[in-house]
């Protein structure tokens, strides 16, 4: 099982961020060279991959922030025809977009920060509806149905009732359809014509160019808040570990 | 604008030399969007399809059979270029400016940069590197998987040169397409390829996306020949320090295609005047000079030298930092005029269906 | 009202599925084209071509000996000593599939990290006579960067049931019962875990068949995973294909439906 680790984290990871802190790579060096620098000068950010970043981050929030509240109190209104929301999710993103890129046009968002937000929200609103619908129990919608015939108020009742015991769903839910638009590169590419650069366009597009540094360099920056959120949902993300041994 | 984006330093002479100059000169804000060919041509179709008001992109950088696909849709602007103050610099009468791909350009799009296919070896492997089909046959059979051509637009104008030399002659390909001609010519091309193909990186199973992944792979000497559609990139990437200093460029006796990029406004660009001042200042003698040097680009001018102020000329006569790149205005550097559009469009849907057997 | 409210929540998850494939279906018979003209010539095209089963039959491989391994690597990792290695195993969720695709490019091209390495030992040739780098034609990097992706995903969700089945209790209660330890894990755990696990064993098969990013930077151009082949007769080719590249998209729709509803029957 090392030997897992090993390949995961020495030699993929590692080299990523060799990779991102170095300028040049000549063969038939095994390690690349020029940490931190390039002619005497290495900047780590420039203009083009901050921009990138400011998009991205702007871009996912929103994202976020949206699917989440919206597919809450959506999610509350399932029926049993809530397999079919998995539909969309299973389609390739880059697939749906480049169908629906004639309406995106149509509608005049195609090209713009706004129609990468609503051709993401398509993808992500289904994973939001899916995953908050197990949230709604019955014995949380009598919970509801008691409390307002009680005479409590909607906001007492979401804040003192729902709030709490919703907030580890609706954290871990803001986190993955945050990380949906993060990681997203086809509806980016589709509906943003080359012209709304996500940090994911950005790699692909440095990887055109050959230009593995900068690459790296972006690939490490869409790794930093997926990273952060892996530490604070470690404990949702896996069951209890170890078993007896051998 | 949209432009291809696969090269650092045309990225960096449009991002750190003309879109600031843009800015404190004209207060014109240029972005940039990475699309080319196809990918232009479909986003302006689905835009018309869908009665888009305006186009995603002010400026495109085309040519060739992207012109050609664009004026079928009947999506470029005319009667543009003639109202561009640095208009009268450039060389219009010159065939492989004014004529591209064998169409007259007709205002539809304006000349930005003028170039010629070369092939680039690694002098610390080879001495003498083929100069016809029959010594790149024994080539590749003595050194196999040194050398392969890429999927895109490199690779298909080597593939375009081999097509003219089938022909017998420089002018064999002239003219309107000639779809009889080119089934007799190409059914010679393949053969040929088919004979090559078994000695190619890859065993020629599989080819390169790009002329920049062959240029890595050139780099690593796992390829010991590349390609370029420019004659002068072989001292742009020594300079980058992607290539070493063996690295040599030249011309090879059948010769090779020389042409012109282009820069069109598609017809619903929502700023087309603005267009127009970006292009009129791209065409400029100071931004032309800028990007003929190597350091920074390498690309030829499509200006009249002789219609330039003297001081002006000099500096065109003189552009320093050339190493490896063959004179494209030497008499022996055979150059090759490209062929009508439909050429290269067919040549790209054969070597997918004949060779790669993808339909 | 309920019902309209409901109607309402579920049209933004319905509808764009339903007006792609619609727009997608009258795209592959040429309508709207203004280049061409409505035909069933693009559709004789997709399903008599060779190079559309092959695409399909390739996607299918790749999905499959990727979720296999994935899987399966993950169960290894639930069932060997406990460490605190967690943290390492999750680490390739941080990754972007671009940025997968971009780190095994340079780790598995002809001038990558392994070759590299394999450079500084000499015969190595005769090993490795199949071509097991990027863009070969029979996947392997494909396969290899879709499986680090997915062996993390594998294992938290393992690690879930796990805890919910109350494996650890099973594997106590048989051993006591005079089982050995792997008996107990191949009798009884692993089954139960499979069991358990089909649906999401096919909801991550029907990811790797859509995968995009990985095989457009990892795959040979023939054959070609059918997401890249249909974004490639859509927008790379020229603009003759484009009906082509639609009609592809609902033959690779109508794969994904007939998969969903083999998961539906597992839910049931």
């Amino acid at each position: 099982m090392r030997w897992i680790i090993l390949f995961n984290f020495v030699i993929v990871i590692g080299l990523l961020i060799l990779l991102a802190i170095s300028s040049e790579w000549p063969y038939p060096n095994l390690m690349p060279g020029g940490y931190f620098s390039k002619n005497g000068s290495f900047q780590f950010f420039n203009l083009v991959l901050l921009k990138s970043i400011y998009q991205s981050l702007l871009l996912s929030l929103t994202l976020a922030l949206l699917t989440t509240s919206i597919g809450f109190v959506a999610s509350r209104y399932a029926s049993n025809h809530t397999r079919l929301a998995l539909l969309p999710f299973l389609i390739a993103p880059i697939i749906l977009m480049a169908t629906l890129r004639h309406f995106f046009i149509t509608i005049g968002v195609n090209n713009t920060w706004g129609g990468v937000l609503l051709g993401q929200f398509f993808l992500a609103y289904p994973f939001a509806f899916i995953f908050l619908h197990p949230f709604w129990t019955q014995k949380l919608q009598d919970a509801l149905i008691t409390s307002q015939e009680l005479g409590a108020t909607f906001m007492y009742t979401f804040t003192k009732i729902i709030g709490p015991l919703a907030r580890p769903a609706l954290t871990l839910c803001f986190f993955q359809t945050f990380l949906i638009s993060w990681f997203d590169y086809g509806t980016a590419i589709i509906i943003g014509a080359g012209q709304v650069k996500t940090l994911t366009v950005l790699v692909y597009q440095y990887v055109q160019e050959a230009n593995i540094y900068l690459a790296a360099r972006a690939s490490l920056i869409i790794g930093i808040p997926a990273f952060v959120l892996l530490l604070i949902n470690k404990h949702y993300i896996l069951g209890k570990i170890p078993f007896y041994g051998s | 604008m949209a432009m291809w984006g696969g090269d650092p330093m045309i990225n960096q002479y449009m991002n750190d030399f003309i879109i600031p100059h843009l800015k404190d000169h004209f207060n014109i804000q240029l972005d940039i969007a990475y699309a080319q060919g196809n990918t232009i041509v479909s986003q302006i179709m689905a835009e018309k399809v869908a009665k888009s008001l305006y186009n995603s992109y002010d400026l495109v950088w085309i040519n060739g059979e992207t012109f050609y696909q664009l004026r079928q849709l009947d999506a470029l602007m005319g009667n543009w270029t003639s109202k561009l103050p640095n208009a009268r610099y450039v060389d219009f009468d010159n065939p492989y400016i004014g004529i591209d791909f064998n169409q007259p350009i007709e205002e539809y799009e304006c000349p930005w940069g003028s170039v010629q296919f070369t092939l680039i070896y690694n002098n610390k492997y080879i001495e003498n590197p083929p100069l016809t089909r029959a010594e790149l046959l024994q080539f590749v059979k003595k050194y196999p998987g040194k050398f392969t051509f890429d999927m895109g637009f490199t690779g298909l104008t080597l593939l375009k040169s081999w097509l003219i030399d089938f022909s017998g002659s420089p002018n064999g390909l002239k003219g309107p397409y000639n779809p009889d001609l080119y089934q007799k010519l190409s059914k010679q091309l393949w053969d040929f390829v088919f004979e090559i193909q078994p000695y190619l990186w890859k065993k020629g199973l599989t080819f390169p996306e790009s002329v920049s992944a062959m240029h890595q792979l050139f780099s690593s000497e796992e390829l010991w020949i590349t390609m370029s559609n420019n004659h002068t990139e072989v001292d742009n990437k020594f300079y980058q320090g992607v290539f070493s200093q063996s690295a040599r460029a030249y011309v090879p006796e059948y010769g090779s295609i020389r042409n012109a990029h282009y820069l069109g406004i598609p017809i619903k660009a929502s700023n087309p005047v603005g267009a127009m001042i970006v292009t009129n200042f791209l065409i400029s003698p100071k931004a032309q000079f800028q990007k003929a040097d190597p350091l920074v680009w390498g690309d030829g001018t499509v200006l009249k030298i002789s219609s330039l102020p003297d001081s002006l000329q000099s500096k065109f006569d003189n552009i320093p930092h050339f190493i490896s790149s063959p004179d494209i205005n030497d008499p022996t550097v055979k150059a090759l005029s490209e062929p009508a559009p439909e050429y290269m469009i067919k040549l790209a849907e054969d070597f997918r269906k004949v060779i790669l057997k993808q339909e | 009202m309920n019902k309209y409210i409901r109607a309402l929540f579920f049209l933004p998850i319905i509808l764009p599925f339903v007006t792609g494939l619609a727009y997608s279906l009258f795209k592959s018979f040429g309508f709207w084209d203004p280049i061409g003209h409505t035909s069933y010539s693009h559709w004789s095209k997709i399903l008599f071509s060779p190079t559309t089963y092959r695409s399909i039959a390739y996607s299918v491989y790749i999905a499959t000996f990727s979720t296999s391994i994935s899987f399966a690597l993950a169960l290894t990792l639930l069932f060997h000593k406990p460490a605190r290695v967690n943290l390492l195993v999750l680490l390739p969720l941080i990754l972007s599939p671009v940025s997968v695709a971009f780190i095994f490019l340079q780790l598995l091209s002809g001038n990558g990290f392994f070759a590299r390495l394999l450079a500084k030992v000499p015969d190595t040739s005769i090993i490795f006579s199949v071509d097991l780098t990027a863009q070969s034609p029979h996947g392997f990097a494909i396969i290899l960067a879709l499986t680090f992706m997915t062996i993390p995903v594998f294992y938290a969700f393992l690690t879930k049931i796990a805890e919910e089945e109350q494996i650890n209790h099973q594997i106590q209660l048989s051993r006591e019962l005079g089982a050995s330890y792997w008996q107990s894990i191949w009798k009884i755990a692993i089954p139960t875990l499979i069991q358990k696990s089909k649906f999401f064993i096919l909801l991550y098969f029907v990811f790797a068949l859509s995968s995009y990013e990985i095989p457009l930077l990892l795959g040979s151009q023939n054959p070609k995973m059918i997401t890249v082949f249909i974004i490639d007769k859509i927008q790379k080719f020229d603009l003759t294909t484009i009906p082509e590249g639609f009609g592809l998209v609902i033959i690779y729709s109508f794969l994904i439906i007939l998969i969903s509803r083999w998961m539906f029957q597992i839910v049931k």
